[in-house]
């Protein structure tokens, strides 16, 4: 327990040596919420450590220490009440027997073995469900209830009080095909490695001993026994591989697995003559081995590719159902997709306006920042069209619906464009493993081709020795698993530094950008980025605490900065504190009565500053000043757009008015555009890219949606998984944007990386080459020489990846 | 040496019955999630009462 000195005078609020919440790990503002000797920020981290004490469930915080999230933010009493309608249940369970029922919810806070733990145990705590299936790295949840002793609704309503709320969206209402794991690589693998193992054991006999001498028959065996363990191996473990060839040869282009498939159907084909003919042993061994390591290597392709989702539209973004008044002016619930022209919508403070409607009433405040990227929000007067995506932010309203949610016009711009991230895909082939792969093949016929030539003027018989070890030999197993150990590396090690790459193909693109386009509302800004001034008169000490005092207990985003500024905590009492959401609040401190809140919040003349927000500060009924809100850049952004420089062009593209443009214009010089509409932004994109370089977009929101498209590289910024983020080929943590440009360096010098541990390794197919090509390869040196050049990699890959980590700085 | 066929016949039965477990095991859907389990061990069983 720490104790809190009084020394706070020069010290700004957030830095000071604070209590943790023992819950979620975050600041106590006080030391009020104390209970069974340990602290807590908010009455729901309370509340929940008592839910677990209760139930015996303390287990949860000695896993992970602070394993909670912040719970200060409580849910309306009917947010969840859509799931009492049995349409929604429809949708939502999907499997009954008896009483009981299914149902599956996408968690994404799920992030711990922690929250295993307390979901698996959540039969406790939720009486009625009955058993619990985390699924961690889908970040799924299935529970089993009873439909008698609970509801669909008390379950969400518990996970959700809990801090496990599920991320209930459209996406579930439209049946989507749920893709089973990919599982068929796994069982070729399984097969492969059992019929290797046993293959190399069948043949030390042969390598080592003389009991072909003695018993000649128990050589036969072994041989045969090889033969009929190398079938499954050939006819099913392999079929990836010559069904992709084949495709490939269809489509006239030589793509990286021809050679692989070539290598193993001349082995295969080599040591079945060797056996029944020329009385030989086969090569069984390099062919299993061969197939094992190449599918070892796909099966970590595949285990490299996140959960995370990476696809989205509209229908991952809007809520599954919504408040509708029916003929009867009673509000009921509705799938989202039912929505007709002409209902009227209840829309709630903090929820999404899921179509195109006109305000029908009520006091109505719309956040845009996510769709267009306005960072201030606009005030609807009745009659006003408000469009789909936009979020309330003041209290409840009623709307008429214009357009359907699909046909609303700014989700279409979101579904536009999907053929294009096709063309993208297409441009990969021309990256340089398979640039190499295939020059391989024909180096490989080369050879061969030459080295039959010169067999052929000088002994026959050795031709098809030659031949055959030159193609067994000569595969570029080096050259793939060397790509598919470094990027799987690569992937982990962005990962661990909060950047998500679609698939490993990315890693190229992302070293080779020569141009990054920033947005700006929430991709170089963020909520956590504002500051406070204030202006309009000195305030002294006292003044200062009693204003800190009635900011205190406000949820809004402002609370922070401005208790930054004040550098005071606010040590006194907040009587009759009232919060207007989006407006302003007031409260009773010392027998003040504070006032602090917008324009609108005072029916003042709503004056647009140039330079932020203003927060107008009154003290019994006279003004006192105002609070300005700058957006700032997030924090070692600056600094980290200063190294970009140095190497990439950069340029700001904004759908904001062009606010604080002498600050950014410091950064960006004239590299500025601002109010750009989506299409807008995807025109500039264009022409940027129309010079040859590789652009890459950093954006958040909806109005990034077609530029981030469009772009080389899109770089999706989110800052909570729970918010949702558009399409992109990347998506990368808010608070990582400042080591951005090492990020970048570390995807360029891993092409190094490959080029070098690719050479190393070809030392081995040189080295047999020396051998195949005389005729007098023997299956042991090809056995030896295939496991041991893929351990080689394998520890090369890692070192030197991890080395390029330590050198970027970057987390291990 | 005869001995080495029946060794080798009944070693080759007991791996392929490891093999038809293997199959199993991934059909069972035990491999999909590969971080829950390592972390289960650790959690705690507090004796209680049936109810």
């Amino acid at each position: 327990m720490s104790t809190t000195s009084a020394k706070t005078e020069s010290i700004p609020f957030a830095i000071n040596k604070k209590l943790q919440c023992y819950h979620c790990g975050e600041d106590c503002p006080g030391r009020d919420l104390y209970f069974d000797e340990k602290y807590f920020c908010c009455n729901g981290c309370l509340s929940v450590y008592q839910l677990l004490n209760n139930a015996g469930l303390c287990n949860y915080y000695q896993l992970n220490a602070n394993a909670g999230a912040t719970l200060r933010t409580t849910a309306r009493d009917d947010k969840y009440a859509f799931l009492d309608s049995p349409d929604v249940h429809n949708q939502l369970i999907h499997f009954r027997e008896g009483n009981q029922a299914h149902v599956t919810f996408y968690i994404p806070i799920i992030h711990c073995s922690s929250c295993i733990y307390l979901l698996e145990n959540f039969h406790k705590i939720c009486n009625g469900a009955i058993r619990t299936d985390v699924q961690f790295l889908k970040k799924e949840v299935r529970i089993v209830f009873d439909e008698e002793k609970t509801s669909l609704r008390q379950i969400v309503e518990t996970l959700d009080k809990i801090g496990y709320e599920p991320y209930i969206t459209l996406n579930q209402a439209i049946k989507k095909k749920k893709t089973k794991p990919g599982r068929d690589l796994i069982f070729r693998l399984g097969v492969a490695g059992f019929c290797f193992g046993n293959i190399m054991l069948f043949s030390i006999p042969e390598y080592f001993s003389d009991a072909a001498a003695r018993e000649p028959y128990l050589q036969s065996v072994f041989r045969y026994l090889n033969v009929i363990f190398s079938i499954p191996v050939f006819f099913y473990s392999a079929m990836p591989f010559f069904k992709s060839a084949f495709k490939g040869l269809r489509q006239r282009h030589l793509n990286v697995d021809l050679p692989v498939a070539i290598a193993i159907g001349a082995t295969f084909i080599r040591s079945l003559s060797d056996v029944f003919i020329s009385n030989g042993s086969g090569f069984f061994d390099a062919m299993s081995g061969i197939v094992f390591f190449m599918l070892a290597g796909r099966v970590l392709q595949e285990r490299t590719q996140r959960y995370l989702f990476f696809d989205r539209d509209y229908t991952d973004y809007f809520p599954m159902a919504v408040k509708v008044l029916n003929k009867y002016n009673q509000p009921e619930t509705k799938i989202l997709t039912d929505l007709k022209t002409d209902d009227h919508l209840l829309i709630h403070n903090s929820e999404l306006v899921p179509a195109d409607s006109l305000l029908i009433k009520g006091k109505c405040l719309i956040d845009y920042s996510f769709v267009t990227g306005e960072s201030l929000p606009v005030e609807k007067k009745p009659g006003d069209l408000i469009y789909a995506g936009g979020r309330q932010l003041a209290g409840l309203i009623e709307l008429r619906v214009v357009k359907e949610t699909s046909a609303s016009k700014l989700m279409q711009m979101w579904s536009r464009n999907l053929e294009d991230s096709h063309e993208k895909k297409a441009g990969n082939e021309s990256s340089f493993v398979h640039l190499l792969a295939r020059n391989f093949t024909l180096i490989v016929f080369g050879i061969a081709i030459i080295s039959g030539a010169y067999w052929y003027m000088h002994e026959a018989s050795r031709i098809w020795p030659a031949i055959t070890a030159i193609l067994i030999i000569a595969c570029p197993c080096g050259l793939l698993l060397t790509a598919t150990f470094t990027n799987g590396h690569v992937l982990r090690i962005l990962s661990k530094n909060g950047l998500f790459l679609r698939n490993a193909n990315i890693i190229e693109r992302f070293g080779n950008i020569r141009h990054i386009v920033f947005d700006k509302t929430g991709t170089l800004t963020s909520p956590s980025s504002m500051h406070a001034r204030f202006r309009g008169g000195v305030l002294d000490d006292e003044e200062k605490e009693l204003i800190a005092s009635a900011i205190r207990p406000s949820l809004h985003s402002f609370r922070q900065p401005a208790l930054n500024y004040l550098q005071k905590n606010g040590k006194y009492e907040a009587h009759q504190f009232k919060e207007y959401a989006g407006l302003g609040i007031e409260a009773t401190v010392k027998n003040n009565h504070y006032q602090i809140g917008t324009a609108t919040f005072f029916n003042l003349e709503h004056a647009r500053n140039e330079e932020g927000t203003l927060l107008y500060v009154y003290k019994n009924d006279q003004p006192l000043g105002y609070f300005l809100l700058v957006q700032g850049l997030r924090p070692g952004v600056e600094e980290m757009l200063f190294r970009l420089g140095k190497k990439i062009n950069f340029c700001l593209f904004s759908g904001d008015e062009a606010y604080q443009s002498a600050y950014f214009k410091k950064i960006f010089g004239n590299n500025m555009l601002f109010k750009l509409s989506p299409a807008e932004k995807l025109t500039q994109m264009e022409r940027l890219q129309s010079s040859g370089d590789f652009v890459a977009m950093a954006g958040d929101g909806l109005n990034d949606a077609g530029a981030l498209k469009k772009s080389d590289v899109g770089i999706c910024i989110s800052d909570d998984i729970k918010r949702f983020t558009p399409a992109g080929d990347a998506i990368l943590d808010g608070q990582k944007l400042s080591i951005l440009d090492r990020l970048i360096g570390f995807c360029s010098n891993s092409k190094n990386t490959i080029r070098a541990c690719f050479f190393f390794s070809i030392t081995y197919n040189i080295t047999g080459l020396y051998f195949a090509v005389q005729g007098i390869l023997s299956p042991l040196i090809a056995a030896v020489l295939m496991p041991l050049s893929t351990l080689t990699i394998v520890i090369t890959t890692y070192l030197v990846t991890k080395y390029q980590a330590r050198k970027q700085r970057l987390a291990l | 040496m005869s001995v080495m066929l029946i060794l080798l016949g009944a070693s080759l039965v007991v791996s392929l019955i490891f093999l038809a477990a293997f199959i199993w095991s991934v059909k069972d859907g035990q491999y999909d999630d590969d971080f829950s389990p390592a972390h289960q061990i650790f959690f705690d069983e507090k004796p209680k009462s049936k109810i």
